[in-house]
């Protein structure tokens, strides 16, 4: 990407961090400024990001991030757009009403980290099911059966659809 | 004359449902004929994929990772592969990345071949899917001799190919090539141009490219809709830049348009099938890298041009030999986020050609 681009941004949103050291440019948006520089991108005209390519949750324990891969079809320039929001308040805007490709990206970061997007029209759970404790992507979730960690919002292991007894079971 | 309106019913299409690929469950709410509403339900095959990868050393994840999209396991391994590459700065030797080249053309073939097969057979025409099977079991017997294995062959290095291929996959790819334009003709006797097949295709589920963009629509689907856009030609991977072919385009962006991209996109690949085949060079087919690599500190997002769309992955790593976070984006998962807009307003019988030829993998979907 141009770098006269990269000056455009960062003078327009000053609090947002610029980082170079990979083969594209990544931008480091703090929590308010994310969905207006989101809209920033994709509605100036020499920026066009038209293409929402992915959105993700990555867990690194401190915090959540939640990583965009953007880019423009009729410029051919590739961007990665990045907010941090805290375990305890993992809330963040939608870019479904800038690309409404992010509805499942978003239902799905979710699903699996628990990133709540405010203004997403249907925040459902995707792939896992509807009563899956947790949010099964954090590095926090064991990845053995942890019986501690399943059982740890009081239900009982038959709410969980597991036959009566698993637990002995497994001691033996 | 005006409409007429019936009461509102719900019809469950699958999860075991033949026409719906593998585990796809559809809520479809209909009024008389017309679907009003869709909701598709995944996740029947959610095997957490890439949780897994975080507990494993690289080169078993591309043995996972096979999985993900079953029907074109060289795709997902090359996304996977071209990620690490770019993580560790990678050069490939040039005959492991025209062995990449034939084997993952061979596969968009065999894919297709599949969609060719099922898509008649969904629509009411038994014979296509066996002359499909026919070519796709050739494939498969080439696959056997490069890799070993037919489906999930577990054949790219990050830096290479696991081993070279034998004689007789050269030999025996030249003479697939010499046959497969004559097969291809059938094909479109039997299928393109029959006159059921082209009323139930034709002007069903039409694509508009501004919307198929926003939406996140990629590959055939975005072609068929008339916008030329491939990721080998506009901004190319691996050694695409040195082939010569060309990107097919639909016009009018209904089921038609992208089921013939398809049987267009078959003959381009065995062009460059072709081509690779003539040009092949001798050399080494990996780079001096260890089985167990430790990718340096850092990300990398590759995508390639699967069969199905836009293919990527994109890798965390913490600098151990096990990845600190994959994400696989699948084409087909945001294609199915894109089906309760293209079955508005459509006939029910007209949600399974649909269903058909958006090409969906679970496997690839639910990860």
């Amino acid at each position: 990407m141009n770098p006269e681009l990269v000056d455009k941004i960062t003078r327009k949103f000053p609090d947002v961090a610029h980082d170079i050291s990979l083969d594209y440019n990544v931008f480091f948006a703090p929590k308010d400024d994310y969905l207006r520089l989101a809209e920033f991108l994709k509605s100036e005209p020499d920026l066009a990001f038209d293409h929402c390519s992915d959105l993700c949750g990555v867990d690194y324990l401190d915090y959540l991030e939640v990583v965009c891969h953007l880019y423009s079809y009729k410029l051919g320039h590739h961007l990665c757009l990045k907010a941090r929001v805290t375990r305890e308040e993992p809330e963040i805007g939608s870019l479904t009403s800038l690309w409404s490709t992010c509805n499942f990206h978003e239902r799905e970061a979710w699903d699996l980290y628990g990133i709540v997007f405010t203004g997403h029209p249907d925040l459902r759970r995707i792939l896992s099911d509807d009563d899956q404790p947790g949010h099964p992507y954090r590095k926090d979730v064991p990845l053995e059966n942890d019986e501690e960690w399943l059982l740890r919002d009081e239900k009982t292991a038959e709410d969980y659809g597991l036959p009566l007894g698993w637990e002995r079971s497994a001691d033996a | 004359m005006p409409k007429l309106k019936t009461e509102e019913i719900q019809v469950n299409f699958g999860p075991q449902h033949p026409s719906m690929h593998g585990v796809l469950y559809l809520k479809v709410t209909l009024d008389g004929e017309v679907i009003t509403a869709a909701d598709p339900v995944i996740g029947y095959l959610h095997r957490s994929m890439e949780k897994i990868f975080e507990n494993r050393t690289y080169a078993q994840c591309i043995a996972i990772i096979d999985r993900a999209d079953y029907m074109s396991a060289y795709f997902n391994e090359m996304a996977f592969v071209s990620a690490v590459e770019k993580l560790m700065e990678v050069d490939v030797p040039l005959r492991a990345e025209y062995l990449r080249v034939i084997l993952m053309e061979l596969n968009r073939i065999q894919n297709h071949a599949l969609l060719y097969g099922t898509l008649g057979m969904d629509l009411g025409a038994v014979t296509p899917v066996f002359y499909g099977q026919r070519e796709r079991e050739k494939i498969f017997d080439l696959f056997e001799l490069a890799a070993g294995y037919r489906m999930h062959p577990n054949y790219f290095r990050v830096g290479g190919v696991k081993e070279d291929v034998p004689e007789e996959f050269l030999t025996g790819t030249a003479k697939f090539c010499d046959n497969f334009a004559g097969w291809l003709e059938e094909y479109n006797t039997l299928l393109t141009g029959n006159e059921i097949f082209r009323v139930r295709t034709r002007g069903v589920g039409k694509i508009d490219p501004t919307w198929a963009i926003n939406a996140g629509i990629t590959g055939p689907l975005l072609r068929a809709s008339g916008f030329k856009w491939d990721l080998r030609k506009n901004d190319p991977y691996s050694i695409y830049d040195q082939f010569d072919f060309e990107v097919p385009v639909g016009t009018q962006g209904d089921a038609f348009d992208a089921f013939w991209i398809r049987m267009a996109e078959m003959e381009q690949s065995l062009r460059i099938v072709k081509q690779a085949l003539s040009k092949l060079p001798d050399g080494p087919i990996k780079a001096k890298v260890p089985l167990n690599v430790r990718p340096p500190k850092g990300e990398a997002y590759a995508r390639i041009e699967s069969p199905r769309g836009e293919s990527a992955v994109y890798i965390v790593s913490d600098g151990s030999n096990k990845p600190y976070r994959v994400k696989v984006r699948a084409p087909s998962f945001l294609h199915i986020g894109c089906l309760p807009d293209m079955l508005r307003g459509q006939l029910v019988a007209d949600a399974i050609a649909l269903v058909g030829v958006v090409d969906i993998v679970m496997g690839e979907v639910d990860r």
